[in-house]
């Protein structure tokens, strides 16, 4: 039996042996591979994945940071962050921020707005002439210190007779043609000289700050506009003078006669907010103020507009107090004296004191020299002031004044250090600038940031993502 | 003569039981081994496709509300409140879970840009469209087999002072099966 078991065995092909071990083998191999091919597709799209969120984190990470970080730095360095750039016709951005990222170097752009930082709100210069002959311009006569807080911009000269000593705080001087007696002017905080002949300097091509507030290019016509519009031209009754007192209704008013007969009488005239639109058919008939004229402030800080239309004009040797002027939207300047450039429905645009060269001021203070106390604006932009004016106490001219020109002997009557144009204070108003993060080049988001004009505390108003 | 022997071919029983226990227990092995790994692969597709979802929400929900604009600031003008939103509405004249305005260039005065996020099916979509625009501009597809998500301002826990979205992932059976995924999200409005 084991012979013949030995002898089988023996026989038996070698091809068939453990033909089912290779067969499990290979079916083994096949679902090995299957196995790792499934986990090898998972790992893979994991790490693809990975590798395209995790960088992008990163690089978000790193912009946000920069923009962070070029914020606190524009905080502590205001300057950096001024209009100075942008309202000269300057380019943007002023200045970059580079901040090392972990995914690159991420560059900053910082780029002011208009009317960042400007020391008088929106007024880039306080006072302003739009006069381009060379007989107009700024020409200050009084015999002392003119003080201004703010800018100043003459489109044409700067004279300062007197002789004038014009100092400044708080913004430059720039005259586009020649300065006569330049070294009374005294500029500090920051510190700078008078720029005569500025057209050089800005290569023959006026620069923002030279050009009327109101003209369209800027972008904020609608804030120059009057505060509104008459609702009907049917002039307000003439209030009696009871007790030395009167008071005045907005409305539009055509016949300076009776307006004169009151005010040169009365004591004291208050008129009452609102807009008061002078309509007057002549220079030669102005509306004649030798008494007190007063306007005060309602609850919203808005109180009287005078509109000088058609011919109209005033002859000051009395006081106009003005305290609160109006605007003509929410963020417009307040304005107290304005000049109507075109016609407002049927109110007819202004033709009377409109200069070319030479020509009628608009005030008319006089031999007796009238007291004109403005605490916002005077906009008159066609018009020149002449003539010699008092300030009464601590008040001022204007906050800003901008004229076609100007010829003025700004007497203070008791305050000789507070600023008779502009603000006494150098508070810059509310910065605005524009971030812009580039990473290796390309933009990854932009910010909107205003600063508080007092505690510089910054606050992002828009964010941009690029991503 | 005797005729030459013959070998005699073939197994014998012992051969045979042993041959077929054997092979049964490779069967099994492999087939266990199949099993396993398509069962393996239908939850690592799965939990791939909650992860990409997640990463898509993250990458487009955090950068939407950075650009939301804020109803505190008087300028730019911001209508919405709250913004974003934390109740579903309409938006781009479609339903949104929450959605917000945002802006796309720095000194706007106005949102310009609306951005919503709809669920549908379990498909919950990301789209844009004009601020005030009643039509998408664009739509993309974020994450499937989404149960719901929800937008809140928390004053307490990780997401305080801060946006927060919550989503949940439908469970599933299938495979060896995964119960219902919740993943976070912390997001800040960077107009404050």
């Amino acid at each position: 039996m084991s012979r013949r078991r030995s002898e089988t065995m023996a026989s038996r092909p070698q091809h068939q042996d453990g033909s089912a071990l290779v067969m499990a083998l290979v079916m083994v191999f096949v679902v090995g591979l299957i196995a790792s091919a499934a986990v090898s597709y998972a790992s893979t799209s994991l790490s693809a994945s990975n590798s395209a969120f995790v960088p992008a984190r990163a690089k978000q990470n790193d912009v946000d940071s920069a923009i962070r970080t070029a914020v606190e730095y524009i905080k502590r360095d205001a300057a950096a962050g001024g209009s100075l750039g942008m309202d000269v016709g300057g380019g943007c951005p002023s200045t970059t921020f580079a901040y090392p990222g972990l995914s690159g170097p991420v560059n900053v752009a910082v780029c002011p707005q208009e009317d960042s930082f400007v020391h008088s709100g929106w007024f880039r210069s306080v006072l302003l002439t739009l006069g381009t002959d060379p007989s107009e311009g700024i020409v200050l006569s009084h015999n002392g210190d003119t003080n201004v807080g703010g800018s100043i911009f003459s489109n044409s000269i700067l004279s300062l007779g007197g002789p004038t000593n014009l100092k400044v705080t708080g913004g430059p001087v720039w005259a586009w043609g020649n300065c006569t007696r330049p070294g009374n002017v005294t500029i500090t905080n920051p510190t700078s000289a008078v720029q005569c002949n500025a057209s050089a300097s800005f290569g023959g091509v006026r620069p923002k700050v030279a050009l009327d507030p109101g003209d369209p290019t800027l972008g904020h016509t609608a804030d120059w506009q009057p505060a509104s519009t008459p609702a009907t031209m049917t002039p307000p009754a003439i209030p009696p003078c009871a007790a030395n007192k009167a008071t005045l209704s907005p409305g539009v008013y055509s016949d300076p006669a009776p307006l004169s007969a009151l005010t040169t009488t009365c004591n004291t005239v208050t008129l009452g907010v609102g807009v008061y639109f002078l309509n007057f058919p002549s220079t030669n008939t102005p509306w004649s103020i030798s008494k007190t004229v007063t306007a005060a402030c309602d609850a919203t800080g808005q109180g009287a507009q005078l509109v000088f239309a058609n011919q109209s004009k005033l002859s000051l040797t009395g006081v106009l107090n003005i305290s609160c002027g109006r605007k003509a939207t929410a963020k417009g300047p307040l304005i107290s004296l304005y000049g109507l450039k075109s016609a407002l429905g049927t109110l007819p645009a202004q033709t009377g004191c409109i200069i070319t060269v030479g020509g009628c001021s608009i005030i008319d203070p006089g031999a007796n020299s009238g007291e004109l106390n403005i605490a916002d604006e005077i906009y008159l932009p066609k018009n020149k002031l002449s003539g010699t004016i008092n300030v009464g106490g601590a008040s001022k001219v204007a906050t800003a004044l901008i004229l076609r020109t100007l010829n003025l002997n700004i007497n203070p009557n008791i305050c000789v250090t507070c600023a008779a144009i502009g603000n006494d204070t150098n508070a810059p108003i509310a910065g605005n600038v524009v971030f812009t993060a580039s990473l290796n080049g390309t933009p990854w988001a932009d910010s909107d940031v205003v600063y508080d004009p007092t505690t510089f505390a910054p606050t992002i108003h828009t964010w941009v993502k690029r991503f | 003569m005797r005729p030459p022997h013959q070998p005699q071919e073939g197994f014998t029983l012992v051969e045979l039981l042993i041959g077929v226990v054997i092979n049964g227990l490779i069967m099994s092995a492999i087939a266990s081994a199949l099993f396993v790994g398509l069962r393996t692969t239908t939850d690592a597709r799965r939990n791939l496709g909650q992860s990409n979802g997640e990463q898509l929400i993250a990458y487009y929900f955090t950068g939407d509300v950075q650009s939301a604009c804020n109803p505190a600031l008087s300028e730019p003008a911001c209508a919405r409140t709250p913004n974003p939103s934390t109740t579903s509405g309409s938006a781009c004249g479609t339903t949104a879970q929450f959605a917000m305005d945002t802006f796309s260039s720095p000194t706007a005065s106005a949102p310009e840009v609306t951005v919503g996020y709809g669920l549908q099916s379990g498909v919950l979509t990301r789209f844009t469209c004009a601020y005030g625009a009643t039509s998408t501009s664009s739509s993309v597809t974020l994450a499937e087999k989404i149960s719901s998500v929800a937008v809140t301002y928390p004053l307490s826990g990780t997401c305080a002072g801060r946006y927060q979205l919550v989503v949940i992932a439908t469970g599933s059976t299938e495979g060896i099966g995964t119960p219902a995924y919740t993943f976070t999200l912390c997001a800040e409005r960077r107009s404050g």
